[in-house]
């Protein structure tokens, strides 16, 4: 049989060896295109003026309208530039703190400690949007808590949600994220950390070699993969910022810094009546640019570290 | 061991998955059993379903005669209550499946009657109701001014929640008549007032009189005096943090109420011969933002007040309110007179205002004007419609029995529960369990005419939902009801409801437009809340200037291009059908 | 038997001190001696304490809200410390009134433990399915990356479980939703880091598939896929959004999460009548805390086994 020039078997060889493989793998395919791939059909909906009534396949076809009337749309390009923004921001602040957080835990030589310390980090994730919110105003109000110890680093009193200066909001929004997901996002490289070899540790420790050192040459090297691949997946959803928290957050004042194509959209599609093409048109639109973007990063991905999502 | 707990584990599971949720079980015949589904449950707090609400097991036990054959026929529901808070998404995916019962309350639906009907999906009751349902129409021929919205061209496709009268407000500007006794004085002789709580706080006697000569604020310059002395209150007590004016972040209500004092309120409304209009680039609302942007600069309204988003409009910073740094605010009823005392104010005292009429700002135009618009007034509110499904089936039985919570004792039983009498005769057990042996009101003559006195524990224990079959649809008996107010409350009701909502564009109006109309006006409007929800605080603080031609035209000019006109021409048009 | 059980207490106490004396020496040979090492360590335990302190706030508001006084609570601004206007259980006995609270309870611990165990059966699989060599195997990694990028919207699938027969059962509540994209390329990743050599030596002694998936190369990556069992617990423990679309009406199968959501809708009602009850005010927290706490009390469990986990095989760096 023939051989392809980097050493793969042909796609029929491939499939002889391996069809236990591509079996164990049917039955995944098989939930995945039932509970995700059929409604994407749902997706159709961009192109159409959508009446729940008449049904994805009943409804009017009105082609590209949709997604001109949210192109058009009067905040279209102030929210288009915060999504992206802040999309950026997010995506810097959201992945290194659970990096970090994962290294010191495993620094942390006290189990009971480190115990309580990781269960007290995953708290904020079970408490809802809303009462998260209530607490980030009360803090940043003009006489809240993180208002005085920025008052006292010199910066002006105010009420910094008011505050309609860029990157204010940006970075205020970045931080909640890390507040609410940084212990949930750290137990992944908690478990990678503790995965390597111990033996490696021990060695490095004999060597002399000093607990950064350990850190810098052995336990960033060793979740670096795993960094990657959870960067390149969350390059590909970061553009989707989440917007139940802005929505909450965000106040005519600040609309000019605040508004994202989500909380633009909310606006625009649920009034009185719910617009689903509106709302599905600008889903996709999302969607394809964090597509591009998950592309392009990986291929970048490969280009620089040389590892690879697909 | 194992193997086994394990096999016990998987069979309870089996088990526990299998259970089927149990069918309502029913004595009607099948074609007058009906799916319902409701809009909001009752707070689950009480019971778990509405099958268990008392009126509704009362109502599905009564016989109905439709065809007059003397053979009387029940009626048998299954309720269906979607979760709260989910009800909109609900509503859609059984609309996009086909699945929605067989009558469905309307209140979270995406699409109004109009393009229901259109799409197939709901029924034309024309001969049902024009047949089975006389209090239905009997009401609609006292009210021809609501009548004529109710149809879609003559075609009966809801039923709407009607009232006799409308009903109390639940809410409305509130003051605190405390601080006016303690800090003011008589605007003639200007002596100090004097006033106070009797021993067990019932009753609140003051002699304060307000510049117009009343003893309650009617004009925008009994206001200004007013909120003169309670920001005076506010310095004096050294409160930090307080303010007299409450605003809410919009800087106005959309629905009216405060600015529809000033001529035209900042909203849709029917002007004198009946025609839509809209506001918000009226004179009178300029007027308003002269008012607001006064009232700001003296340094009486929340300086924040357009960053506290987060709040509804009847509850804006309620930290403040209830810590009693407010002078006068919009709050709900279980505020007014000591109720909101609370650690270092236990003599406070709210009084509830009437909206007032604007003598200070703007032309003749917008002086002397009685307030016409506002929140939650209306007689006529949303309903149900019965879907395809119940073609079939004995829809007369079913418009008969529900024309009954149309006539005055289906009213009463709809809005309250039971009276005594009925109580006495059917020994509810829900009732009995929960303290109401006797019913939840009884009747009573008074001056020769019936009045209905409602046990106070209604709503102390805040039982009203749970004993009333209010979520079911009907008319609301608002009228000859004696709450059992003290003085200061029914004082203040009194006031809030001083005048008609009789400008306002009803949610019979929306339900006529057509499907690419409401998608048009929803656009429409949601780009006009952002705009305004910007422009008019800026106006208010300053920012732009109210009193500068230039700003204000380009301001109106904004509004427009919104395509203002065009919603109002629909709405026009929809009234006209 | 009685003989089996003591030697089994046995071995479990033996157990337990060769874990302990692994527990005492491990930090021992690898902790940095000297003041380097003592300044390093109090850094780290300032920082962690901070991160602590910053995490239990919200929580800790919550928790003080539940136990507050209503109408104090309705004029109290900034966190509550403290109950507010003194020790209030008011709120707490006002959800004694309701009993879907407990099959709320029942049904969603069965949620959690069916989605879970689906979850895991599946990420496993696909993560070993997509850690072999195989030709089609970029494309099947993107057959499920492109799930994380695309979705059809609630009335779709809605259709979809509708159409499976599976709306108005505990099924609903189960099947969809039990793993994504995410978690699957988490535990493909700790499979592709398995060391070759063991896989290659199984092949030779002639083990088949699920030999090498679930006794050669699971026990290695045990702490990936217990991380994803994790996280798709509190997924499930969390979720409220599907039960209340598949079965809005069946109070019976409701999660708790849904009562919870039910439960702190309309907050303000109660305040529009006169003499309202504040302790209604109260049931947005207390439903919180009740809700939240046992799955609080799982996580040092869980968190244990994720240790234990780790201590099994090496990975390649």
């Amino acid at each position: 049989m023939q051989k392809t020039k980097n050493g793969k078997k042909s796609w029929k060889q491939d499939f002889r060896k391996n069809w236990p493989v591509y079996l164990m793998f049917l039955p995944l395919a098989i939930y995945f295109i039932i509970f995700n791939y059929i409604p994407m059909g749902g997706i159709l909906m961009a192109f159409e003026k959508f009446s729940p009534s008449k049904g994805i396949l009943g409804s009017e076809w009105v082609g590209l309208k949709n997604f001109v009337d949210l192109f058009t749309g009067q905040a279209f390009t102030t929210a288009l530039r915060n999504t992206v923004c802040m999309a950026v921001i997010n995506l810097v602040f959201g992945f290194f703190p659970p990096i970090i957080l994962a290294i010191v835990f495993s620094e942390c030589q006290n189990r009971v400690f480190r115990r309580f310390a990781q269960i007290c980090s995953y708290l904020p994730n079970f408490v809802s949007a809303v009462v998260v919110c209530a607490l980030v105003t009360e803090f940043l109000k003009s006489t809240g808590a993180v208002t005085e110890f920025l008052t006292w680093l010199g910066f002006e009193r105010q009420n910094w949600l008011a505050n309609p200066n860029i990157p204010v909001f940006w970075i205020i929004n970045a931080l909640i994220g890390v507040w609410v997901g940084m212990g949930y996002g750290s137990i992944v490289y908690t478990t990678a950390i503790s995965n390597v070899n111990n033996d490696l540790k021990e060695a490095a420790a004999l060597d002399g070699a000093n607990r950064w050192q350990r850190v810098r040459y052995i336990v960033i090297p060793s979740i670096l993969p795993l960094a990657m691949m959870m960067l390149t997946l969350s390059v590909g959803t970061v553009f989707m910022v989440g917007w139940d928290k802005i929505l909450i957050l965000y106040m005519p004042k600040t609309y000019d810094v605040a508004d994202v194509l989500y909380t633009y959209t909310y606006r625009m599609a649920f009034g009185q009546t719910v617009n689903y093409g509106l709302s599905t048109a600008s889903g996709l639109f999302q969607s394809v640019v964090g597509t591009i973007l998950l592309v392009v990063s990986n291929k970048l991905n490969k280009k620089a570290t040389s590892y690879s999502l697909f | 061991m194992k193997r086994q707990m394990k096999k016990l584990m998987a069979l309870t599971c089996a088990a526990a998955l299998a259970v089927p949720f149990s069918a309502y079980a029913s004595e009607a015949a099948e074609e007058c059993t009906f799916t319902w589904l409701l809009d909001d449950g009752v707070e689950s707090i009480y019971y778990d379903s509405y099958d268990e609400n008392p009126v509704a097991k009362y109502w599905q036990s009564m016989e109905w005669d439709a065809d007059g054959d003397g053979a009387g026929e029940k009626i048998a529901i299954t309720y269906q209550v979607p979760p709260a808070g989910a009800q909109g998404d609900n509503f859609n995916t059984l609309l996009g499946t086909g699945e929605l019962p067989e009558i469905v309350s309307m209140s979270y639906s995406s699409q109004n009657a109009q393009s229901l009907y259109e799409d197939g999906v709901i029924l034309d009751l024309t001969e049902y109701v024009e047949k089975y349902m006389p209090n239905y129409l009997a009401w609609m021929e006292e009210h021809p001014e609501k009548a004529a919205s109710m149809t879609n061209d003559g075609k009966y496709l809801m039923l709407y929640n009607v009232a006799d009268v409308p009903e109390d407000p639940w809410g409305g500007y509130m003051y605190r008549r405390d601080w006016l006794v303690q800090y003011g004085t008589n605007p003639e002789t200007g002596e100090a007032f004097t006033g106070g709580w009797n021993e067990d706080k019932t009753e609140w006697t003051d002699n304060v009189v307000f510049p117009s000569g009343g003893s309650d604020p009617v004009y925008i310059s009994d206001w200004e005096w007013m909120l003169g002395i309670l920001n005076e209150a506010i310095e004096r007590e050294g409160i930090e943090g307080g303010y007299a004016f409450q605003l809410y972040y919009t800087g106005f209500l959309s629905t009216g109420d405060f600015n529809s004092g000033f001529g035209t309120p900042m909203c849709n409304y029917l002007d004198e011969d009946g025609v839509v209009k809209n506001g918000l680039t009226s004179e009178g609302a300029r007027a308003y933002l002269q008012c607001m942007n006064t009232w700001y600069e003296n340094g009486w309204i929340n300086q924040d007040f357009e960053e506290n988003v987060s709040d509804t409009f009847f509850m804006v910073d309620m930290a403040g309110t209830y810590s009693g740094k407010v002078g006068c605010w919009y709050g709900l009823t279980g505020q007014i007179g000591n109720g909101m005392a609370g650690e270092g104010m236990e003599d406070i005292c709210v009084y509830g205002a009437a909206q007032p009429i604007n003598d200070v700002y703007g032309d003749d135009s917008c002086k002397g004007k009685e307030p016409n618009c506002f929140f939650e007034t209306d007689i006529v509110s949303t309903g149900i419609c019965i879907t395809e499904k119940a073609a079939e089936k004995d829809l007369a039985t079913l418009c008969t029995a529900l024309d009954y919570f149309y006539g005055s004792e289906g009213a009463l039983l709809r809005t309250y529960g039971f009276s005594d009498e009925q109580q006495a005769e059917i020994q509810d057990a829900y009732y009995n369990e929960n303290g109401f042996e006797n019913g939840v009101y009884t009747a009573v003559e008074e001056d020769g005419k019936t009045v209905y006195q409602i046990d106070p524990n209604r709503d102390a224990l805040n039982m009203a939902i749970p004993l009333n079959g209010f979520r079911m649809i009907g008319m609301a008996a608002n009228d000859n009801i004696d709450w059992g107010r003290d003085q200061v409350m029914q004082h203040s009701i009194d006031e809030q409801k001083k005048y008609t909502a009789t400008a306002a564009v009803g949610s019979t109006v929306i339900n006529q437009m057509t499907s690419d109309q409401s998608a048009e006006v929803s656009t429409i409007s949601a780009n006009l809340m952002t705009y305004t929800a910007q422009a008019i605080p800026s106006f208010i603080i300053g920012r732009t200037e109210i009193d500068d031609d230039a700003q204000w035209q380009s301001y109106c000019d904004e509004i427009a291009a919104y395509g203002i006109d065009t919603w109002v021409g629909y709405l026009n048009e929809a009234l006209g059908r | 038997m009685e003989k089996k059980k003591m030697s089994k207490q046995e071995e479990r106490r033996r157990m337990r001190k060769i874990r302990k004396a692994e527990e005492a020496d491990k930090p021992s040979m690898v902790v940095n001696g000297g003041i380097g090492g003592k300044i390093a360590n109090g850094f780290l335990y300032a920082f962690l304490v901070v991160i602590i302190i910053i995490c239990v706030v919200p929580m800790w508001h919550v928790l003080m809200c539940s136990l507050s006084e209503g109408k104090a609570l309705l004029g109290h601004s900034g966190v509550a410390w403290l109950p507010v206007g003194g020790l209030n259980l008011g709120g707490y006995q006002l959800l004694t009134k309701n009993t879907g609270l407990l099959t709320g309870y029942l049904n969603t611990i069965l949620y959690v433990a069916g989605g879970t165990a689906l979850g895991v059966l599946m990420n496993v699989v696909a993560g070993y399915v997509l850690s072999r060599e195989t030709r089609w195997k970029p494309f099947m990694i993107l057959f499920f990356v492109i799930t994380t990028m695309f979705n059809g919207g609630t009335v779709p699938t809605y259709m979809v479980v509708r159409a499976l027969g599976l709306t108005g059962t505990r099924w609903s509540l189960i099947i969809p939703g039990a793993t994504n994209a995410m978690f699957i390329l988490l535990v493909m990743n700790a499979f592709a880091s398995v060391d070759k050599s063991y896989v290659e030596a199984a092949q030779l002694d002639g083990a088949g598939h699920r030999h090498i998936m679930f006794q050669v190369m699971l026990p290695q990556c045990k702490g990936m896929v217990m991380v994803t069992a994790i996280n798709t617990a509190i997924m499930k423990w969390n979720s409220w959004f599907e039960a209340s679309i598949y079965v809005p009406t069946q109070k019976d199968i409701w999660p708790l999460q849904l009562w919870v959501k039910e439960l702190t809708q309309n907050t303000e009602n109660f305040l529009k009548v006169r003499n309202p009850d504040y302790n209604q005010y109260l049931t947005q927290y207390t439903v919180v805390v009740i809700a939240t706490a046992p799955i609080l009390l799982a996580l040092p469990f869980f968190i244990k086994r994720l240790e234990k986990g780790m201590v099994m095989g090496g990975v390649k760096g």
